[in-house]
C-alpha cells in the first residue's frame, strides 16, 4: 500500500512538472485528486486493509495527497505568473500616441516679463506706480525740462489729440515715455521715493520689425538725501543679473536726456558673448540698454521737491525690447497683433 | 556726423591706438560712436583689375565668365563670374579677392568673400559696384564701377593688383558719431570741437585754431571800410552777424585735397566756393553762406522777420510762403535767405559769380528751429544752430573761409574790412561748486587736485576759493556757456565722465525701513491673468489703443464719443478706443484662418472724454469667445465671469438683462452683473456678457456664435472688491439625495425663474437646482420647452429618507403645475 502511494505521488509529481498549461494541470488535479481520481480509489481500498495497518496507510495517503496538492498549487502559481508575464509582454499599447491636449491658457510675454520686473524691483524696495497714458504737453515735456522748441522734442515723435488744448497744459498728447508718471508721483507722494513705473507709451513713427507706434517702458526713480550714481550702477547690475539669471555687468557712458544731469547711457554685457564681442553687439561686448542719470533740478522743482535737500536718480528702459531680447523675438509686431500662433508659445 | 581722424590730427595729437578702441573710448568719455570705418582694413584684398575677356556662362543667362588681370602678386589673370550687365573688355574694375569684406548690393552686413562655384563655374573673386565696397559717392551708379570714369580725383594711374584704398587715397579712419548724443554739445559739431575732447581724453595738447590752420592775419585785411552795410531790425533773431565781400573769384571745381576731405565726411562736392563754406562748417562747426553780390544787387542787407505774403524759393527749388515768425535776410526789396535755415535759389553761387558776400553769423536757436519745422527744411545749418552755437566762432570761421578762397582763387581780394554786428554778447559764466558734494554724488573719491586738472583739461577756468568748505570757482569757456553748462550738476557731469564712469564701483542703496506701498491695481491685473489664463485657459492678447473710423462704424460705436488723433500713421489708427471689442474682433478674424475655436482676452485701457481736460481712462478686461463646445458661447462667457468673481470672492447681485448702452450686444442676449456694493442708479455695472449683435457679426464676417464679456477693473478696484479671503465652509456630514426632473413649460418662463421657484419650495433642503439640459423643437408642443434640472437635497443634521424625497418632489411638482408646467 505504502509503495503504491509513493509510486502514485512520484508519478503525479512528474506529471505535474511536465504540465505546461493550466488546463493540463486541471486534468491532473482531476486524475489524482478528483472524485474519481487515483487517491479516491486508494482511499476506497483502505477499508479492506487490516485494522492495524489502517492508521499508517491513512497517514501515508494524507501525506501523499497533501504533497500532490502543494505541487499542484505551486505549479498553478508558476503557470499563472508565466501567463501574466506573457500577457503583459504581448501587450501592444502604444505609448507614443500624443498626450491629450488639455485646453491651456497663455499670459502675454509682456505681462510675464513686466511681472518679473516688478517683483525684482519690489525685492529691492521699489513700489510700482501708474499714470495716465493720455498726457498733456506739460507733463510729457515741459515738466521734464523739455521746453517748447527744444531739439530734444525731435527725439520723440509725438501723437497729438485733435482739438484738445489747455491754457496751462498745452496740447493733449499720447505719452511718449513713462516719465510723466515721475512728476505725478512726486506731486502726489513727495520725497523720499523709490518707485518704478512700467507702462504703455506711444511714438509717431513708422512701423517695421524693430519699431512700433506702441511699446512698453519701465521708468525707475529713487529720491533721497544721500544718493549716488554708484547706487544706480549697483541696482541695475543686480536687476539684470536676477532677470537673466546669470552674471551681468553694466557700464555708464555719457548720454543726453534733458530730464537728467548728468545724463548717462547704460550698456549691459552682451547676452550672447558676455563681453567678449560678437556680431550681435557689433563686436563691442556691450549692448545699449537704457538711459539714466541724476534727476535734473528743474524736474525735481516741477514735482515740488526741494533740490537743495533731496537728490535723485532715474532710469528708463524698454520693456518691449527686454522681452524681445529675453525670448529672441525678431519682429516687434508679433507683440501687438494677437496672433495665437505666436502667443500660444508663451 | 562723420569725423575724419586725419582731419582731427591737424589739431591734436592722438596716440596710435586701434581705431575701434578709439571709438570705444570716445563713446565712454564724450558721445556715442556708432561706427568706426578703418579704411586701411576695409580695403584689404580689394584691388584694381582689368577685364581681359568675357565669355558667356554655360549654365546661366544672366551671368558671364571673365578673365580678369589682378596683377601677378594676386595670381595674375583670374577667372571671375560676374552678373553685371555693364562689363566690357579692357574695363578697369574693382575686384574683391577671397578674404575681403564686402556688402552684397550695398545692403546688409559685411560678409567675407570666398572662392565660389557659381552654377558649375569657379569664380575667384567678385567684380564690385561702388556701394559693395563702401564708396558712397557712387550711389546711383548701376552695375559695377568703371574705375576710369570714377573721379573724386581724376588722374588715376591704375595698375592691375593695386590696392583700391591706396589708389583712391583711402587710409583714413572715419568715426561716425551719433547725432542724438550731441544734442547738448553745440561745441562738438565740427572737427575742432571733437579735437578738443580728444585732447582732454588723451591728455595731449590742443593746437590753437589760428596756429593749426592758415587764417588771415590782421595785416592782410584791408583797413578801409567795406561798402557792406548790415541793418538788424529784429535783434533777437541774430546775436552776431560777421561778413565781408570778396571780389575777383572764379567759380570752379575744387582741388582734389578739398574734395577728398569733404567726401571723407560724407559731403558731396559742388564748387570751390560752396565747398569752402562746407569745409569750414565741418572744421569749426560754424555754418556759413555765400551770396552772389551782383545778383543781390546791393551791399545793404537787412535782417528782420519776414512780412506776411513774402515768398522765397530755396536752393532745393521749393517755394515757401513766409510768415511773420520767419527770420530772413533781404536786400531791401526781396528775401534772399531763410536765415540760419537755407539760402534762396536766386542769389545762389553760379558759374558766372565773380563777387561774393560771405556770411558767418549766429542765429537764435528757437527761431531757426521753428522756421525749419514750419517749412520742413532740416539742413546741416539748422542742426547746428538749434543747439545754441557760440557767437565767438563767427570771426575765425569767416577769416578761415577767406583764407581758403584766396588759396583756391589766387586773384581773389577783399573788397574792404569786416563788418561785425555783435548784438548779443553773452557775459562770462562763472559757477561756484562744492567738490566734496560732487564726489559724493558720483559715489567716488576724487581729490581736489584731480578735479581741478580734469576741468582745466576741458578748458574750464578753475580758481580755489578760501574758506570752508573748500569751494571752486569755475569759469565756463564761451563754447560751453551757450546752454549746456549752468550749474554744479553740469560740472559734476564733466568731472564724472572725464574721471571715468567705469571707475564708479556699483553699490546698493540700503533698504528703507518703510516698505513700498502695494499697487493694488497691478496686483489685480496680474491676478486676473492668473484666473483667466492659468485657471480658465484663455489666451491674453495685446492690441493697439486706437482703431480706424471703419472699425468703429462696423461696431456701431458713435464716432463723436471718440478722441481723435491729429496725426496718425494709418487710417486704421485714427481714433482712441472707447471699447476693446473692435480690435478683439479683428483678432478673431485673423486667427479664424488657423483655428475654429478660441477664447481670448485683453486687459487694456479705454479713453473717454471728460468735462475736465484729461480723459477718463478705465482698465477693462474684455474677452471674446468663439466656441461650439458649449451649449452657447454666451453661457461660456457668463461662466467665465462667474468663475472670475468666485476666484476673487466678489459677491454679486443676480444677473440682469442688459440695459446699459452697448451697441455691440445682441439686445436680447445681453446680461449685466453688479456687485452687492454697487449702486446701479446711473452707471453700467462692473461686468457684462453678451452675444455679438448679429449685424455686427455679419459685418465682420464672423460666425454667429461669438460671445463677449467685459469686466471693468477700475470699478472693481474702486469698490475695493476682490480683497476678501475665502472663508471655509464645513463639508456636509450627511449624504444628500440627487434627483433629476424634466419640466415641460411655456417658452417664456426662464430657467432663472424656474430655478428660483424650485428652490423656494424648500429652502432648507434644496441645496442646488441646476439646469443641465434644455430642449426646444418639434418633438414637443409648440410654444413649450423642456428643461432638465438636477436637484440636490441635503440636510445638515440627518440622513434623508425616501419620504423626504417624495415630499420634496411633490412640492416641486405642485409649484411647477401652478406655473402652467408639467413634470415629464
Amino acid at each position: 500500500m505504502k509503495e503504491l502511494i509513493e509510486k502514485l505521488v512520484q508519478e503525479g509529481k512528474e506529471e505535474i512538472a511536465r504540465a505546461v498549461t493550466l488546463a493540463q494541470l486541471e486534468e491532473l488535479r482531476v486524475k489524482y485528486l478528483g472524485r474519481k481520481g487515483s487517491f479516491t480509489t486508494i482511499m476506497q481500498g483502505l477499508k479492506d486493509l487490516p485494522n492495524e495497518e489502517k492508521p499508517a496507510a491513512g497517514q501515508a495517503l494524507n501525506h501523499g495527497k497533501k504533497t500532490l496538492e502543494e505541487a499542484l498549487e505551486t505549479k498553478q502559481y508558476n503557470l499563472e505568473q508565466e501567463e501574466l508575464e506573457k500577457q503583459l509582454n504581448d501587450d501592444t499599447f502604444d505609448i507614443t500616441r500624443p498626450g491629450v491636449p488639455f485646453q491651456t491658457g497663455h499670459i502675454h510675454p509682456l505681462s510675464q516679463v513686466q511681472k518679473e520686473v516688478e517683483e525684482i524691483f519690489g525685492q529691492m524696495g521699489f513700489a510700482v506706480m501708474d499714470g495716465p497714458e493720455i498726457e498733456s504737453e506739460y507733463y510729457n515735456f515741459e515738466s521734464l525740462n523739455v521746453p517748447k522748441d527744444h531739439p530734444a522734442r525731435d527725439m520723440q515723435d509725438t501723437f497729438f489729440v485733435t482739438d484738445k488744448q489747455h491754457a496751462e497744459h498745452g496740447k493733449m498728447v499720447l505719452r511718449t515715455q513713462t516719465s510723466p508718471t515721475q512728476i505725478r508721483t512726486m506731486e502726489r507722494y513727495g520725497a523720499p521715493l523709490r518707485v518704478i513705473m512700467p507702462g504703455r507709451v506711444f511714438r509717431y513713427e513708422a512701423t517695421d520689425a524693430s519699431h512700433d507706434s506702441t511699446f512698453y517702458q519701465v521708468e525707475g526713480l529713487l529720491i533721497d538725501k544721500d544718493i549716488t550714481l554708484a547706487q544706480l550702477k549697483g541696482v541695475m547690475t543686480e536687476f539684470l543679473t536676477r532677470l537673466f539669471k546669470k552674471e551681468t555687468k553694466v557700464r555708464f557712458r555719457p548720454g543726453y536726456f534733458p530730464f537728467v544731469e548728468p545724463g548717462i547711457e547704460l550698456d549691459m554685457w552682451c547676452l550672447l558673448c558676455a563681453g567678449t564681442g560678437c556680431r550681435v553687439c557689433k563686436h563691442t561686448g556691450w549692448m545699449e540698454f537704457m538711459g539714466a542719470g541724476m534727476v535734473h533740478r528743474n524736474v525735481l522743482k516741477a514735482g515740488g521737491i526741494d533740490s537743495e535737500i533731496y537728490k535723485g536718480w532715474a532710469f528708463g528702459f524698454g520693456l518691449t525690447r527686454l522681452v524681445m531680447m529675453k525670448y529672441g523675438i525678431d519682429d516687434i509686431r508679433h507683440l501687438m497683433n494677437g496672433d495665437l500662433r505666436f502667443l500660444e508659445q508663451f | 556726423m562723420k569725423i575724419s581722424l586725419n582731419w582731427l590730427q591737424k589739431f591734436v595729437e592722438i596716440p596710435n591706438i586701434n581705431p575701434s578702441e578709439l571709438g570705444q573710448l570716445f563713446t565712454i568719455r564724450t558721445a556715442e560712436v556708432e561706427g568706426v570705418m578703418n579704411e586701411g582694413e576695409a580695403w584689404k584684398y580689394i584691388v584694381a583689375g582689368q577685364i581681359k575677356s568675357i565669355q558667356p556662362h554655360p549654365n546661366a543667362d544672366k551671368l558671364r565668365v571673365t578673365q580678369t588681370d589682378v596683377g601677378t602678386e594676386n595670381g595674375g589673370i583670374l577667372q571671375i563670374v560676374c552678373g553685371a550687365p555693364n562689363i566690357k573688355e579692357d574695363m578697369w574694375v574693382i575686384v574683391a579677392l577671397p578674404g575681403s569684406r564686402v556688402r552684397w548690393h550695398g545692403q546688409g552686413d559685411l560678409i567675407t568673400l570666398e572662392k565660389a562655384n557659381l552654377r558649375g563655374v569657379e569664380s575667384n573673386g567678385m567684380i564690385c559696384g561702388g556701394e559693395e565696397v563702401g564708396l558712397e559717392m557712387t550711389a546711383g551708379v548701376k552695375g559695377v564701377l568703371d574705375l576710369k570714369t570714377y573721379s573724386p580725383t581724376k588722374k588715376l594711374d591704375i595698375k592691375a593688383g593695386q590696392n583700391i584704398g591706396n589708389l583712391l587715397g583711402k587710409s583714413d579712419v572715419i568715426l561716425e558719431i551719433d547725432n542724438k548724443s550731441l544734442t547738448h554739445r553745440p561745441d562738438c559739431w565740427g572737427h575742432y570741437g571733437i579735437a578738443r575732447e580728444m585732447a582732454a581724453i588723451f591728455d595731449t595738447k590742443l593746437k590753437p585754431y589760428e596756429k593749426a590752420v592758415k587764417i588771415l592775419k590782421d595785416s592782410e585785411i584791408p583797413t578801409h571800410k567795406s561798402s557792406l552795410s548790415i541793418t538788424v531790425h529784429d535783434k533777437e533773431i541774430c546775436p552776431r552777424f560777421t561778413s565781408m565781400i570778396v571780389k575777383n573769384i572764379q567759380v570752379k571745381e575744387s582741388p582734389d585735397w578739398l574734395k577728398k576731405d569733404l567726401i571723407a565726411v560724407g559731403v558731396r562736392p559742388v564748387n570751390n566756393i560752396v565747398d569752402v563754406t562746407n569745409y569750414v562748417m565741418y572744421e569749426l562747426g560754424q555754418p556759413m553762406h555765400a551770396y552772389d553780390r551782383k545778383i543781390v544787387g546791393t551791399d545793404k542787407l537787412e535782417i528782420r522777420y519776414a512780412h506776411k505774403g513774402e515768398k522765397l524759393e530755396t536752393i532745393d527749388h521749393k517755394s515757401h510762403d513766409l510768415t511773420a515768425e520767419d527770420p530772413v535776410i533781404t536786400n531791401g526789396t526781396h528775401v534772399l535767405t531763410l536765415a540760419g535755415v537755407m539760402g534762396g535759389v536766386q542769389s545762389e553761387i553760379n558759374n558766372d559769380t565773380t563777387e561774393i558776400i560771405l556770411e558767418s553769423a549766429n542765429w537764435q536757436p528757437g527761431i531757426v528751429r521753428k522756421a525749419s519745422q514750419r517749412h520742413g527744411l532740416r539742413t546741416d545749418a539748422v542742426q547746428r544752430y538749434e543747439k545754441s552755437l557760440d557767437s565767438e566762432m563767427t570771426m575765425p570761421a569767416l577769416l578761415r573761409a577767406a583764407t581758403l578762397i584766396k588759396k583756391l582763387c589766387p586773384k581773389a581780394e577783399l573788397e574792404g574790412g569786416i563788418v561785425d554786428i555783435y548784438s548779443t554778447k553773452l557775459p562770462t559764466k562763472v559757477i561756484t561748486v562744492n567738490p566734496e558734494k560732487i564726489a559724493a554724488k558720483i559715489g567716488v573719491e576724487i581729490s581736489l587736485t584731480d578735479m581741478k586738472l580734469i576741468l582745466q583739461k576741458l578748458q574750464f577756468g578753475v580758481k580755489a576759493l578760501s574758506g570752508k568748505p573748500k569751494l571752486l570757482e569755475i569759469t565756463v569757456p564761451s563754447f560751453r556757456a551757450t546752454k549746456d553748462i549752468n550749474n554744479e550738476d553740469d560740472i559734476l557731469e564733466e568731472v564724472a565722465r572725464a574721471h571715468g564712469y567705469e571707475k564708479i564701483a556699483p553699490t546698493l542703496p540700503s533698504l528703507p525701513i518703510n516698505l513700498p506701498r502695494e499697487n493694488e491695481q497691478r496686483k489685480l491685473e496680474h491676478k486676473s491673468r492668473d484666473i483667466l489664463s492659468l485657471k480658465l485657459g484663455l489666451c491674453e492678447v495685446y492690441n493697439y489703443s486706437f482703431y480706424g473710423k471703419e472699425d468703429l462704424q462696423k461696431c456701431d460705436l458713435p464716432e463723436d464719443l471718440h478722441l481723435k488723433l491729429e496725426n496718425y500713421l494709418s487710417s486704421e489708427q485714427t481714433h482712441l478706443r472707447t471699447s476693446l471689442v473692435p480690435n478683439l474682433l479683428k483678432n478673431l478674424i485673423s486667427n479664424l484662418r488657423f483655428k475654429k475655436e478660441m477664447a481670448i482676452y485683453e486687459i487694456g485701457r479705454t479713453y473717454n472724454e471728460e468735462q475736465e481736460f484729461f480723459p477718463r481712462e478705465e482698465i477693462i478686461i474684455t474677452g471674446a469667445i468663439i466656441s461650439s463646445k458649449y451649449p452657447s458661447a454666451f453661457l461660456a462667457a457668463k461662466g467665465i465671469v462667474e468663475t472670475y468673481c468666485n476666484s476673487l470672492n466678489v459677491t454679486t447681485q443676480e444677473w440682469k438683462k442688459g440695459e446699459t448702452f452697448c451697441p455691440t450686444a445682441h439686445p436680447n442676449r445681453y446680461a449685466e452683473l453688479a456687485t452687492t456694493a454697487e449702486d446701479l442708479s446711473d452707471e453700467p455695472p462692473f461686468a457684462r456678457t453678451y452675444e455679438l449683435h448679429p449685424e455686427i457679426a455679419n459685418a465682420h464676417d464672423l460666425p454667429s456664435n461669438v460671445a463677449i464679456f467685459e469686466i471693468n477693473l477700475t470699478k472693481l478696484l474702486k469698490e475695493q472688491l476682490g480683497a476678501k479671503d475665502t472663508k471655509y465652509k464645513a463639508i456636509p456630514k450627511f449624504p444628500g439625495i440627487e434627483l433629476d426632473i424634466a419640466i415641460l413649460i411655456d417658452k417664456k418662463i426662464t430657467a432663472g425663474e424656474l430655478e428660483k421657484a424650485i428652490k423656494h419650495t424648500n429652502l432648507q433642503l434644496i441645496k442646488r437646482a441646476y439646469l443641465f439640459d434644455q430642449y426646444e423643437g418639434d418633438k414637443i408642443e409648440t410654444g413649450k420647452k423642456s428643461l432638465a434640472f438636477n436637484i440636490l437635497l441635503q440636510a445638515e443634521d440627518r440622513t434623508l429618507t425616501d419620504e423626504d424625497m417624495v415630499i420634496a418632489q411633490k412640492a416641486i411638482a405642485e409649484k411647477i403645475e401652478s406655473m402652467g408646467g408639467a413634470i415629464r
